[in-house]
């Protein structure tokens, strides 16, 4: 469902990606790695609000190269950033709506699809209160319900469960494994624990290029020792991965 | 609800096998009994259930028709109750930002507009001042296009939507001329001046901060026209000579002409460059412009 072939993104002389290869099918792919590693511009790109300066990018068998390729791709895309912008007058309810407006939805179709996305993310019941009301773990909620409303074929997702609370963290990963039984969901997160429980393949990213391609299985059995740092297995594989390739 | 229907009598009644007298009892049961709908829904075939959700779908979207006739086709069973479930307050919102602040500029305008041509003073100190509103007026909507992407929703999110390009640059202006026309009509009844004449001009500058929106963003491409338009009235007022200048550039037949040809030209522009307004820029140029 996306297809990355040799990109590199470049600011002034330093790359922040480069030599990106990456075919990503149906299901929940991880994308791991430390601050500054270059997850949140791969997503970017990936979410085509960002342009790369080589190599090729294919979501859904097209390329960002024409407009209306672009179009036919963002209809079908869903994309939680790291911090959400919206309108502060918005209802959780009017700000899903209006994403599934802009995502092109049939508007006779959007106040059941808003709904459905709320109740998945466990927010109806404050479906009506103004978004600058809700606390930062509701509006991250709202930022999933959005992401989601179109049934998005390939869901893109920044940092999502920062601010939520350990339950919602596991309903939330409950809704991804959900969620990947037929679409690409792509997380970018430092979280190992989320990548741990959620994620059906893990890419490993450091300085701007990929480092390793595992699966959180294999992750935790080279952290098996337990002398290395980290407190789970899989943190000490993380850890451990990354060393190596330093 | 004290007793509940029998598992064997809700699967035959389920499968329709049901003698009469007993399907009677269940649907008189399952009416007020939440319990037993629920274990009925178990009994049913996988077919049944997609029907019986369908159904449930489309009478949701449709809602109950209020009655027949005319009050069936204009009520809430009809095109308004289906217009009025389309997500139109959060598409205004996001479109326009604030309702009741647009709401409030026109009224207060409108009523301060009308108030001054009532009260002798008022009108004598407006039309004093006449020549430069109407000066301005061209440039109010691609002012008010600027306020728009300031206050309305512009977060990253859109900028990954097939709507959120040129679509929504278009709906955006399209909103902010049907709401100020009526106002600029307003301005222009004092100067005994068409409203037909300052359209052209208007349009013209609107059109044209979209087509150099389409290289830096319609927010600061607005910004500009606009200082740019009113730096040239503010010169133009001070010499009288120039002043009237001004006013034939605004309406009279020769320049009129020129306004036809830059806004032919603006809309090729813009529509060449329709792809632009889906903000898709490296970060080289983000960097640049950042550091402009």
């Amino acid at each position: 469902m996306i297809s990355i072939d040799s990109l590199g993104v470049r600011l002034g002389r330093s790359e922040i990606l480069r030599d990106i290869d990456l075919d990503l099918p149906a299901g929940v792919h991880g994308l791991l790695g430390p601050n500054g590693a270059g997850k949140t511009t791969l997503i970017r790109v990936l979410a085509s609000t960002l342009r790369h300066d080589t190599g090729s990018v294919e979501v859904l068998g097209r390329s960002y190269a024409k407009g209306e390729d672009m179009r036919w791709v963002r209809q079908r895309l869903g994309y939680l950033p790291q911090a959400a912008a919206f309108h502060r007058g918005f209802t959780a309810r009017e700000y899903v709506e209006y994403i599934g407006w802009l995502r092109r939805m049939p508007s006779s179709d959007i106040p059941l699809a808003a709904d459905r996305a709320l109740s998945r993310v466990d927010l109806i019941e404050r479906a009506d209160t103004k978004m600058r009301k809700l606390s930062g773990g509701m509006q991250r909620r709202a930022g999933l319900a959005q992401a989601i409303v179109n049934d998005p074929q390939v869901l893109l997702l920044d940092e999502p469960t920062a601010g939520l609370d350990p339950e919602q963290r596991v309903q939330f990963r409950a809704l991804l494994r959900e969620l990947g039984a037929d679409s690409c969901v792509v997380i970018s997160t430092h979280l190992v624990e989320d990548v741990a429980h959620a994620c059906d393949t893990v890419t490993l990213i450091d300085g701007g290029r990929i480092v390793d391609r595992s699966t959180p299985e294999r992750l935790a059995a080279l952290g098996a020792d337990a002398d290395l740092p980290g407190d789970s297995a899989i943190e000490r594989g993380y850890t451990a991965t990354l060393r190596v390739h330093r | 609800m004290s007793w509940h229907a029998d598992p064997l009598a809700l699967r035959a009644y389920a499968a329709g096998t049901a003698p009469d007298s007993v399907a009677w009892s269940i649907e008189t049961h399952l009416s007020g009994c939440a319990v037993c709908r629920a274990a009925l829904s178990h009994h049913l075939a996988a077919e049944d259930r997609d029907l019986l959700s369908a159904a449930r779908a489309r009478l949701v979207l449709s809602g109950p028709a209020v009655s027949a006739g005319l009050l069936g086709t204009v009520g809430r069973g009809g095109w308004v109750g289906r217009l009025s479930r389309r997500p139109w307050p959060a598409v205004r919102s996001g479109v326009l930002g604030p309702w009741w602040a647009w709401a409030g500029f026109v009224v207060v305008s409108s009523v301060l507009l009308g108030l001054a041509s009532l009260v002798p003073t008022w009108r004598a100190a407006v039309e004093a001042r006449a020549d430069g509103l109407v000066l301005l007026s061209p440039v109010l909507p691609v002012a008010l296009v600027a306020v728009v992407y300031a206050v309305a929703d512009r977060g990253p999110v859109s900028d990954t939507t097939p709507r959120g390009g040129l679509e929504l640059v278009l709906t955006r202006t399209a909103a902010v001329l049907a709401l100020t026309v009526p106002l600029v009509a307003l301005i222009r009844s004092f100067h005994g001046v068409p409203a037909a004449a300052w359209l052209l001009p208007g349009l013209c500058l609107c059109v044209g901060s979209l087509a150099l929106g389409s290289w830096v963003g319609v927010e600061r491409a607005a910004i500009a026209v606009t200082t740019g338009w009113v730096g040239v009235c503010v010169v133009a007022l001070a010499p009288l000579r120039v002043r009237v200048s001004m006013e034939a550039v605004l309406v009279q037949a020769p320049w009129q002409r020129l306004w036809w040809i830059l806004l032919v030209a603006s809309m090729l522009v813009v529509l060449w460059r329709r792809d632009h307004f889906d903000i898709r820029g490296s970060l080289q140029s983000r960097h640049r412009r950042m550091s402009l």
